[in-house]
């Protein structure tokens, strides 16, 4: 869905992302996984050409893949606008055309969140929620989720995981997911793909990691430390 | 359900699906649901549920037919010997574990024999 190779993106003399290369395939789950810093929001950031390489490429094998068109994307910051929870579901149907509807209604319902309610009331955690719906309900063929499970509590996580599930066409796209740490994703995962001071340490299939009898955090962790 | 962290989920699945056939939660000679509905049901992607069904084809559990879906057997047999190797696998782990704190065979089967005595007491 997504072939990248070769990608390098530095900020001065900071590295983002150095020598990346992966294909990220359809119908495929994966977690980004590496430490804070690691260049996890770069990569994501280039995917949806926020902002621009250095060398490298990133080929998008689909349709209509001009910037955002066709990538759903969650990303690290707030993008709620001031106002209630429905006037941001008309500014982002405004901005992309394809946010079903019946979809993010369900998801909200699920959540609790009322659309009458203004986005200062709302929790982080249902700010969250509210960004994710929105995100999830858009019928795209890559979905981009940065740190979506940062700083909120385990039930909304769980909650999260399930809707991934549930409301993502999950066969026909591909999801990258990314995170500092593995809670509670195991069966969300379908592939890890771990980097670390802007490189690609490792990528496995989250059910060859547990054939090993390993857990995918001390797997995680064992990577890390060697 | 409840998934063990480190034993891969779709075998996990896998086990669960044999054990409401042998008990007819699932009909023998019935359709497996869909890839999207088991996905739905264990909450896991549809890539988990493609390995279920991947090895519940090759244990010939289930046979998959294209245009049709997956076919459970009707052949009691396969669901009997799946069943058992799924026990024999866990009496494996069991079998393992005591060695890796000393305990040797004859030993097992004494405090298999002391535990399954204090276990029908209860």
């Amino acid at each position: 869905m997504i072939n990248i190779e070769n990608l390098t993106k530095s900020y001065g003399k900071n590295k983002g992302i150095e020598e990346f290369t992966y294909n990220f395939e359809k119908g495929s789950v994966y977690g980004l996984i590496g430490p804070n810093g690691a260049g996890k929001t770069t990569l994501l950031k280039l995917i949806t050409e926020f902002i621009f390489k250095d060398k490298g490429s990133i080929t998008r094998n689909f349709d209509n893949n001009e910037q955002l068109k066709n990538i759903a994307y969650m990303p690290e910051f707030n993008f709620l606008i001031p106002g209630n929870v429905q006037t941001n579901i008309d500014f982002f149907s405004l901005t992309y055309d394809d946010l079903d509807k019946e979809v993010l209604t369900h998801i909200l319902e699920r959540f609790g969140i009322d659309k009458k309610m203004n986005v200062k009331k709302l929790s982080t955690g249902q700010r969250k929620s509210l960004q994710f719906a929105l995100v999830a309900s858009r019928r795209a063929a890559v979905y981009l989720f940065d740190e979506p499970f940062s700083g909120i509590d385990v039930i909304t996580r769980k909650r999260i995981v399930t809707e991934i599930i549930k409301c993502i066409p999950l066969e026909e796209s591909s999801v990258i997911i990314s995170s500092h740490e593995l809670h509670d994703m195991d069966q969300l995962l379908d592939t890890v793909v771990v980097i670390d001071q802007s490189r690609l340490i490792k990528s496995k299939r989250v059910e060859d990691i547990k054939a090993n009898n390993e857990s995918l955090y001390d797997w995680f962790i064992k990577l890390l430390t060697e | 359900m409840n998934y063990i962290n480190h034993k891969p989920i779709y075998l996990q699945i896998a086990y669960d699906i044999i054990l409401k056939i042998k008990s007819n939660t699932i009909p023998k000679a019935s359709l497996l649901p869909s890839v999207r509905e088991l996905s739905l049901r264990y909450e896991v992607t549809p890539k988990t549920i493609q390995s279920v069904t991947k090895y519940l084809s090759e244990i010939n559990v289930i046979k998959i037919k294209a245009g049709v879906g997956s076919v459970i057997t009707n052949d009691d047999d396969i669901i009997i010997k799946a069943h058992m190797n799924y026990a024999k696998a866990l009496t494996k782990e069991f079998i393992e574990s005591m060695h890796q704190i000393n305990i040797n065979d004859n030993k097992i089967q004494n405090i298999l024999n002391i535990s399954l005595e204090e276990e029908n007491n209860d």
